[in-house]
């Protein structure tokens, strides 16, 4: 991982994973991982608010202290870590809607390419 | 929670409460004890805890995190707190998650009020928008779809789990399963099939332990939220087990919805099988009658309560006064009240002067009665349904409890689950045979070879309880000498079955801790049927294995007041509680009691009254309750009989196949329409309780007996089923303690001589009723008929899950139709095979009696050679073709054994 690995892009990614991982006997993991992972759609996709930072905390620290096994009590342990320590660029998503890695697609700028037609 | 664990206690302190709970409890049921109220969807105290919910999560001093109170032990010094702003926060946080999956229809779900989801979301305001809310997609079928007993709605569901768990770990039906898994994972069956074509067995648990909506009753669907209904609390009407169930009424159109039961309920513990939860719709049938009805001209025309009444008891008494005691006969009713059978044998032995007075265990458990009376001093089942949890060896013989008596079936399977083994000796491959230890799958009627073989094979290994034999019984040495003629060796050629078998099973049984044997009418209904119950009496007595919790002679009684009726005295040879009619100081008793002098005619039983009324001697007969033309053997000779009757009254709820041979008909009610009480198998006096009123202008039944005697010139009335309830335990010593009061939630058992006397949970300890146990000296005999070469095939007949009796309550249900509505015949492959018969043809069962066309069900259920049939079906009946031979001493018919044929009928299978 480096500058050109977008961390919201990563935590998406992992709580994809559990999500789709998660057995879904108990309901904090079935259904917590699901939410979590759609916001940070959201915010991947350049939709995202200040709000739903608050919320993956305070969701993720719900799934992390409730669920039944070790899947969902880590599951959010993505999000949680790359909210504390790289909470800067959750913000350049929500606030400025630009991905600084630039992996994001939905915040990309936009690129207006002029020329013939072959 | 068991008696030992009980001894043991916990101290630990819940929100600052200083609680002692039993050792083994989890923290939830020590809260929920204490009057906390955890919060939880998942749990259902009938179920392993699974924790999956997450919502009864607590904080445990000194644990780290957060803990499910579900699944933790209490311990000793454990420091709990159960409601905080942080655990309150979770939960919030939890139902907000579960109301975005859960489509919120609370304005027109029926679960509205009564919904665990909708309570705690109400408790912890929980926001069904915080995460967006319910998206529905469209509504696809389920499994569920078109089934008439049990709706699904999916987008109602929370995946709590329970409907899987209750349906494998209580019923251990598996029809119900999760498929796929995260966020998909959603309640189906196995394969999506529908309902009725997995191994459902369409008990409805699945509905009642749903705390949300997803799972409902489909007739009760609109009929009615919690705020409409009233539950009324009474006994289910079908089969002795007893069953409390809630009826829900709405009474705004006078109409019972749907049945639900408490968990922690006597005996079954919240659960119903698919009689009490979906056949309750005979109460509303609009085939019920409304008016008397007096027949002239061979039409019936309605007429006034007077007119019938007139007639109905002036003719009876008529009749009575020409032509003496035993020209007129009274049939009390089993489905009924034990109130209106102490009235019934009361009327007969006052206003009609006769003890020709009979119910239904003449039909099936008469031989129950007499055979342990005669050995124990007590015909009764002699230990209580919780005990059976706790049998080592479970011995069942001529029994089908997962069928004929579910709730019973389900205690077993309990027993099953904690390491019992469990001998079953049947002819047919039933569930219980399925998973027993041993399966003796012998011929049928040769249960006294069978049993007197293991008999003689205890002793010869000494595997007797010497002691019990010797301080608790007498007649040994008669009875041990007559095994002399029995081998293990012969009874494996006659009973067909191997020799080891044989010898493992009597083994097994011997060496329970203890061991219990459980019976039914595969022991009472053959010629041999005291005699049967008097061997199996002998057996327990011979190893040691009565008198004790969880061990005993359990006979299941087949209607819901059979135990009741007999109690009553409904019987020719007994007054209420067994007191003979012979004994001078009795009948003194009741002469003084009634006020009039009690007649001296020795009376008979339903069989004699049949036969009597072909020969003439009987001309007038009062029905109540009953249909024999369905329910006795040999069913053209028992019309003809009826047919030849002066006169017959029948007290009825629908227009029965004997309804339709009366001169007079009296339009009754059913159990739901009326006060009383019934005696369940385990002696358990319940009270019944009026929920709807009746329709039109039918009466309580125990009015009907009080008009009937009054009219017939004997004044007789009560206020209330309570002063009749009074009168009866004023009279009969083992009922002495009980009143309404008393019996009021759960019940009592007899004997319950005293108002201070707690009830008997199990009968004989240290001493039998009748002092000491006697042993009876049982020859095997040969049943009355056996297959030849023209009837080559063993017919028997007996009970299915779905339907009940004569099948008049349970086919009026929607649900118990599309499951099984029509007669059949299981026979085994080979023979289909030899006669070209494939599963679902129409073939023809003939007998020396008659014949019937049906669907054969091919398989390997029965033995070759073998062909079993249902009775419950009005048309093409079984009883058409049975044997009318019966118990040489209780004249209970043969209905497991008579011989007969088959062949593949030529008539094309009407479309279903």
């Amino acid at each position: 991982m480096d500058n050109t690995t977008c961390i919201v892009d990563i935590a998406r990614y992992f709580i994809a994973f559990c999500a789709d991982e998660s057995c879904g006997l108990c309901a904090p993991c079935r259904l917590g991982t699901v939410q979590l992972e759609e916001i940070l759609n959201r915010i991947t996709g350049g939709k995202g608010t200040l709000e739903d930072l608050d919320k993956l905390e305070s969701l993720g620290e719900v799934v992390q202290q409730t669920s039944l096994c070790g899947l969902g009590q880590t599951a959010p342990n993505p999000v949680m870590s790359t909210l504390r320590h790289f909470r800067d660029e959750y913000l350049a998503h929500v606030v400025d809607k630009t991905c600084p890695a630039g992996v994001c697609t939905a915040l990309l700028p936009v690129e207006v390419t002029v020329g013939k037609e072959k | 929670m068991t008696v030992l664990s009980a001894l043991k206690t916990v101290n630990l302190t819940l929100d600052g409460r200083e609680i002692i709970a039993h050792e083994g409890d989890t923290v939830l049921e020590a809260a929920l004890t204490a009057g906390i109220d955890i919060p939880r969807l998942c749990h259902d105290p009938r179920l392993k805890p699974v924790g999956a919910c997450r919502l009864c999560v607590v904080e445990i001093e000194g644990e780290r995190g957060l803990l499910t109170a579900c699944t933790m032990e209490v311990a000793e010094g454990m420091v709990v707190e159960t409601e905080t702003d942080r655990l309150a926060a979770k939960r919030k946080t939890v139902l907000e998650l579960i109301l975005d999956d859960h489509r919120v229809t609370c304005p027109t779900c029926d679960k509205n009020g009564d919904c665990a989801l909708m309570d705690y979301s109400y408790r912890y305001q929980a926001d069904q928008f915080a995460f967006g809310g319910y998206k529905p997609g469209p509504v696809e079928p389920n499994f569920a779809t078109g089934n008439k007993a049990i709706a699904f709605d999916p987008q109602l569901c929370i995946n709590c789990g329970r409907c899987v768990r209750i349906c494998d770990e209580v019923v251990m039906a598996s029809a119900l399963t999760f498929k796929m898994r995260a966020a998909s994972v959603e309640v189906t069956t196995p394969f999506d099939m529908p309902l009725n074509e997995t191994s459902c067995v369409l008990c409805g648990l699945c509905i009642t332990t749903c705390p949300t909506g997803a799972m409902y009753d489909r007739a009760a669907l609109g009929q009615g939220q919690i705020k409409d209904l009233e539950k009324v609390q009474t006994v289910c009407p079908y089969c002795g087990v007893g069953c409390t169930i809630e009826l829900n009424v709405n009474r705004a159109n006078n109409r019972i919805v749907r049945v639900t039961s408490q968990v922690g309920s006597v005996p079954n513990d919240g659960n119903l099988c698919v009689k009490g939860k979906f056949g309750f719709e005979y109460v509303h049938s609009p085939e019920r009658l409304t008016t008397p009805l007096i027949k002239e001209n061979g039409e019936f025309r309605e007429a006034s309560w007077d007119e019938a009444l007139e007639l109905a008891g002036r003719r009876l008494r008529e009749l009575r006064d020409e032509h003496g005691p035993d020209s007129i006969a009274f049939l009390s009713s089993c489905r009924c009240t034990n109130e209106e059978n102490y009235l019934m044998q009361k009327v007969a032995r006052t206003a009609g002067a006769t003890n020709n007075v009979d119910q239904c265990a003449t039909t099936c458990h008469a031989p129950t009665v007499a055979g342990l009376a005669a050995t124990f001093g007590s015909g009764a089942m002699t230990n209580a349904i919780d005990e059976i949890k706790d049998v080592d060896t479970l011995f069942i013989i001529g029994s089908n409890p997962t069928e004929a008596h579910p709730i019973i079936g389900l205690e077993m399977k309990k027993a099953l689950k904690k390491g019992a083994k469990m001998v079953v000796c049947d002819p047919r491959k039933t569930w219980v045979a399925e998973h027993a230890d041993i399966h003796i799958q012998h011929k049928p009627g040769t249960d006294n070879m069978l049993i007197n073989a293991m008999m003689r094979h205890i002793l010869e290994e000494e595997l007797h309880d010497a002691e019990f034999v010797e301080g608790r019984c007498e007649n040994f040495e008669a009875f041990s000498k007559n095994l002399q003629d029995y081998t293990v060796a012969e009874a494996a050629e006659l009973c067909d079955v191997p020799a080891e078998l044989i010898m493992r099973a009597a083994e097994m049984y011997a060496a329970g801790e203890p061991s219990s044997i459980f019976y039914t009418l595969g022991i009472t209904e053959h010629t041999s049927g005291t005699e049967n119950v008097q061997n199996l009496a002998n057996l327990a007595m011979l190893c040691g294995q009565i008198g004790k919790r969880s061990s005993g002679v359990n006979p299941l009684r087949g209607q819901n007041n059979v135990q009741g009726g007999c109690d009553m005295g409904a019987m020719h040879g007994d007054f209420p509680g067994y007191q003979k009619v012979d004994d001078e100081v009795v009948r003194f008793k009741f002469a003084e009691a009634w006020g009039v002098d009690i007649p001296t005619n020795k009376g008979g039983r339903v069989t004699d009254f049949i036969e009597q009324a072909g020969d003439g001697v009987l001309r007038g007969f009062y029905v109540f309750g009953e249909d024999p033309v369905l329910s006795e053997p040999n069913q053209a000779k028992v019309i003809k009989s009826l047919e030849n009757l002066e006169f017959l009254v029948c007290q009825e709820i629908f227009m029965s196949e004997t309804a339709k041979l009366a001169d007079v008909i009296l339009p009754a009610t059913s159990f739901a329409e009326k006060d009383g009480t019934f005696t369940n198998t385990e002696r358990r006096v319940q009270r019944v309780r009026k929920a709807v009123e009746p329709p039109g202008q039918a009466k309580a039944d125990w009015e009907i007996i009080c008009l009937m005697s009054t009219a017939m010139g004997h004044p007789m009335s009560y206020d209330n089923a309570g002063e009749i309830f009074d009168e009866m335990a004023s009279l009969t010593p083992s009922y002495g303690g009980m009143s309404f009061e008393r019996i009021d939630e759960v019940g009592l058992q007899w004997p319950c001589p005293t108002p201070d006397h707690p009830g008997t949970g199990f009968l004989h300890a240290g001493s039998f009723t009748r002092g000491l146990g006697l042993f009876h000296e049982i020859r095997f005999r040969e049943a009355a008929e056996l297959p030849d070469d023209d009837y080559p095939y063993i017919l028997s007949t007996g009970r299915t899950l779905y339907n009940y009796n004569i099948g008049n309550m349970t086919q009026k249900s929607d649900a118990i139709r599309q499951k099984q509505s029509k007669n059949f015949v299981e026979m085994h492959a080979s023979d289909a095979e030899r006669l070209g018969v494939a599963n679902d043809d129409l073939v023809t069962v003939t007998t020396r009696r008659g014949e019937v066309t049906v669907k054969a069900v091919v398989g390997d259920r029965t033995r070759p050679g073998a062909l079993w049939m249902p009775f419950h079906f009005v048309d093409q009946p079984t009883n058409r073709i049975t044997n009318d031979a019966f118990d040489n001493i209780t004249r209970t018919a043969e209905y497991k054994v008579c011989a007969a044929t088959v062949k593949k009928s030529a008539e094309v299978p009407a479309a279903t």
